[in-house]
């Protein structure tokens, strides 16, 4: 058993420490000066993307998970937007999916006014044409029915070199639109309410 | 001075830390898809470069040897967050370019390396000219890396988001595989052998 000897053994952990403490103290000053600019600047970035398909907005909400939208211009309600998550060739594409205001009685009558895409790892020159506005602009006042590749019946047409980009693009708008409907609805009925 | 002057320049030329070192290869590779990207790159790596040497340099005669490895990673971590907060703060725009390798620089050997093997045995003086020569030398050789990625793969050279040249027959066809990640190896490679066979690197 040897001693504990304080300047070998202790003084290391307490060095360890004050370096810790002095860092966090740091950290926690820059956050708070920070804080709001970053919020305020996701919130920017995130109105921009939404007016692309809302020329007039003024205002939007959402719901406290932060996938469904309703867009306002003056209190009117003129649209609805959904944020759809696919599974890519290269990651996970997001976008998201601007809706008209119709009738939310089914997904059947839902109609889509445009896609955007919020972040992809897809293959330049490839797969990353799903930004590109051949593309986007298909998306454009179509039936959510019709969100299918033509050649399976639907509406829009894949990029040749990028099917499988294609397809997560669809399947991610079909597959989360389906999910985020009763959300959708929610949140619409609780701003009419309000 | 002289020892000042030869720290500074060890760093751009003869220990240059992506051409010579091979250092930091993981952010070198990654960014250099656009000369925006290398000078954000720059600009951060620089900072945490030279607070890290600095603070290292200045703590020097009393980090205990046995914790000076955890105590260099905290300082460095806690420099990189702050490079990341004010980014997102004020440029979000490059930070989403260079998501997470502004992160990343926590672990770059280029910034733990300086601070193992020189800030904490050296001068303040000399380790902010270590630090800037290094930090020189890092944004030289990721620029050189980005010129070469972004005009052979896009066809294009943009600073701060302005075309300032554009290659005719390259824009309409670009060799896209410059930009994937195989592109920054094929350019590195090829640069690594010019600087070779020029003698900028000895062998051996």
């Amino acid at each position: 058993m040897s001693k504990t000897n304080f300047r070998a053994d202790i003084v290391p952990i307490l060095f360890l420490t004050v370096v810790v403490c002095v860092s966090v103290i740091a950290l926690a000053y820059v956050d708070s000066i920070t804080y709001e600019k970053i919020e305020t600047a996701k919130l920017e970035a995130f109105k921009e993307k939404l007016s692309v398909h809302f020329s007039d907005m003024t205002d939007f909400t959402s719901n406290d998970a932060n996938d469904c939208y309703v867009v306002f211009t003056d209190n009117n309600t003129i649209g609805y937007a959904v944020k759809a998550v696919g599974s890519g060739y290269g990651g996970t594409i997001e976008m998201l999916v601007a809706l008209e205001p119709t009738n939310l009685s089914s997904t059947d009558d839902l109609i889509l006014r445009g896609l955007s895409v919020i972040s992809h790892s897809e293959t330049p020159g490839l797969g990353d044409k799903i930004t590109q506005s051949f593309f986007l602009d298909q998306f454009q006042e179509v039936l959510f029915s019709g969100i299918e590749l033509s050649k399976t019946g639907g509406d829009i047409d894949a990029i040749s070199g990028a099917t499988i980009s294609s397809k997560a693009v669809i399947n991610g708008i079909v597959s989360s639109i389906e999910d985020r409907f009763d959300s959708l609805v929610e949140l619409v009925s609780s701003v009419e309410v309000s | 001075m002289v020892h000042i002057l030869k720290n500074l320049k060890k760093g751009i030329i003869n220990e240059n830390p992506v051409f010579i070192l091979l250092l930091g290869l993981c952010p070198t590779l990654a960014v250099s898809t656009s000369i925006d990207n290398a000078f954000g790159m720059t600009a951060a790596v620089m900072f945490v470069l030279i607070s890290a040497n600095i603070i290292v340099s200045l703590i020097r005669g009393v980090t205990p040897d046995r914790v000076r490895i955890p105590v260099f990673i905290v300082i460095i971590a806690a420099l990189v967050t702050i490079v990341d907060l004010t980014m997102k703060a004020f440029i979000p725009e490059l930070s989403k370019s260079l998501g997470i390798f502004i992160p990343l620089i926590v672990v770059n050997c280029i910034i733990l390396g300086r601070a193992e093997a020189f800030a904490s045995k050296n001068t303040l003086a000399d380790s902010v000219a270590d630090a800037i020569g290094m930090g020189i030398g890092f944004g030289v050789a990721i620029t050189v890396i980005s010129f070469f990625r972004q005009l052979l793969g896009t066809g294009e050279i943009t600073i701060f988001g302005t075309p300032v040249f554009s290659a005719p027959g390259l824009f309409d066809n670009p060799m896209s595989i410059f930009i994937l990640p195989m592109g920054a190896f094929l350019v590195l490679g090829c640069l690594l052998a010019t600087l070779r066979y020029m003698g900028v690197i000895k062998s051996g």
